[in-house]
């Protein structure tokens, strides 16, 4: 247990699991960040200033390694939990930490492209006791999903307490690597489940012209996801003025003054 | 104008919202169940009869996502549309729902997710490093000035919700059309942004030169692949023959067959 008292242990899972309910629900982010979380872990360990060092390092790394669109990323708040737990009561260092740390934060990606198959079946058992009117049983059921994420945060790092460094490296390194990969792989292509759900909603063959001139802009032009929102808020926006001006020229003339003010 | 919400059932469908947006998140509607676990108190005071409030229930376990912050909004806003137009709003509040989430995402996942971090971390982390903590506590006060702000967000949408469909009625189709055009241009960006799957398959023939495939297929077209699993998907489900959970397992078994053998990376 790296030397930790209980009371030190139930501190380490309380700040987990406030990460775990914050990053899942109102995403306040006054904690779930690197650098805070580097902060509270190394102060419950007695070295604050190698927590909030290690908390700074692993938010730059994090920069820009944002999950979009249902995407599974590394997460670098459990690696700094670990990083920081392992670095202070080894003793060695943030580097040792990291040995451990970011093999952990690498597996959450596993880990989220699971809870994200499983909480499709809690869904989907919520719709059912919905339809079988129970309403009641309906809603609560939702809960577990709240106990999945904490699951998810809680068992990477529980795993690391209760095993020690060198136990968890022996762990992480004996999960096979086929379904590390496969799982890997996963993550970057069911995305696109979703991608083709959206579509089926929206109407595609009527504006196919516009996905086309999104798509291009993005593939091969190279234009980040908010240019190519300008240039469709343009195109929106013409669609919006033109069939609004045509209503005013077929429709009365006092409706459409009030109309093209708004 | 239909008066059946109160303030505190509206502020409490908000801050329901608040509660498991991404811990439910999942493959096949996204945000669907988190929708109706923020929705459902308010919409069975708005449907007392048992098959109304199912219709709108089974109507919003259908596929949403935008950014969680923006669905503040656009739920407060569906709300309002379910509070003045009831069962016979169900499309118009479903085109609305669709209509804007992807170009909401587009610009809130672009401002909370990757300028406002960055900024801050970038303010916050070279101070850290020298052990200064006045960027963390800089930051962290920002963070919670805005999730005090945040906690309008949904009562702003209701209002203009109500507003959407009582005063601006007849343009609501068009705007609905208009937003489904910002909203494909966005998602044209957003497969090949958000689906990253390559092929690292590299050839070696008997003469010894090799040939690596995804730098064929980028000569062909970039981002072949997820535009074409995109395409091979969205034709599955439409066909109605397979359905989203089939669908998943499909893709999971693809992604792992794909991963050992070399395939997909």
């Amino acid at each position: 247990m790296f030397g930790l008292s209980v009371i030190q242990l139930i501190l380490i899972l309380l700040v987990t699991e406030i990460v775990a309910l914050d990053s899942g629900g109102p995403q306040t982010q006054f904690i779930s960040k690197p650098i805070v979380v580097g902060v509270l872990i190394g102060a419950i360990c007695g070295d604050v200033n190698q927590g909030m060092f290690i908390g700074a390092t692993l938010q730059l790394m994090s920069m820009g390694v944002v999950g979009l669109g249902g995407a599974s990323v590394p997460n670098y708040i459990l690696t700094t939990i670990v990083t920081t737990i392992v670095a202070i009561q080894s003793g060695q260092g943030y580097e040792i930490g990291l040995t451990i740390g970011l093999p952990v934060g690498m597996l959450f990606v596993n880990l989220d492209v699971l809870h994200k198959i499983l909480n499709g079946y809690v869904s989907r058992l919520s719709q059912k006791l919905f339809n079988e009117k129970k309403y009641d049983q309906g809603l609560h059921v939702l809960y577990l999903h709240l106990v999945l994420m904490s699951c998810k945060y809680l068992l990477p790092v529980l795993l690391v307490l209760i095993a020690g460094q060198t136990v968890s490296q022996a762990i992480v390194d004996a999960m096979p690597q086929w379904l590390f990969n496969g799982l890997t792989v996963a993550g970057k292509v069911l995305p696109v489940t979703g991608m083709a759900m959206l579509l089926n909603y929206m109407p595609v063959k009527k504006n196919l012209l516009y996905l086309c001139i999104g798509f291009v802009m993005y593939a091969y032009i190279g234009v980040p996801t908010l240019g190519v929102a300008i240039i469709g808020f343009g195109l929106a926006f013409k669609h919006y003025y033109d069939a609004t001006n045509n209503v005013a020229t077929v429709g009365a003339a006092n409706t459409s003054g009030g109309l093209e003010d708004e | 104008m239909n008066e059946i919400l109160t303030k505190k059932d509206v502020n409490r469908a908000g801050l329901r919202w608040m509660v498991m947006p991404m811990s439910s998140f999942c493959y096949e509607v996204q945000f669907g169940q988190a929708v109706v676990f923020a929705l459902a108190p308010a919409l069975r005071k708005i449907y007392p009869n048992d098959d109304d409030y199912l219709a709108a229930i089974n109507n919003h376990f259908k596929y949403f996502n935008t950014q969680p912050y923006m669905c503040q909004i656009v739920l407060g806003a569906a709300l309002g549309m379910e509070e003045q137009l009831g069962r016979a709003g169900a499309e118009t509040i479903q085109d609305f729902k669709t209509g804007v989430m992807g170009p909401l995402a587009g610009i809130g996942d672009t401002l909370f997710w990757v300028v406002i971090p960055t900024i801050w971390a970038s303010i916050a982390s070279p101070m850290a490093l020298e052990g200064n903590p006045t960027g963390i506590i800089l930051w962290t006060i920002f963070a919670i000035v805005l999730t005090l702000f945040r906690l309008k967000f949904f009562e702003w949408g209701y209002r203009l919700g109500t507003r959407l469909v009582t005063e601006l009625k007849s343009t609501l189709q068009v705007l609905t059309d208009s937003c489904s055009i910002l909203g494909l241009t966005v998602v044209g960006a957003l497969i090949p942004s958000v689906v990253s799957v390559t092929v690292p398959l590299v050839i070696t023939f008997d003469t010894g030169t090799t040939m690596a495939v995804q730098d064929q297929l980028n000569a062909i077209m970039p981002y072949m692949v997820p535009v074409a699993l995109t395409a091979i998907c969205y034709k599955l489900l439409g066909g109605k023959k397979v359905s989203m959970t089939v669908l998943v397992f499909i893709v999971l078994i693809i992604s792992i067959v794909g991963a050992a053998l070399g395939i997909l990376g």
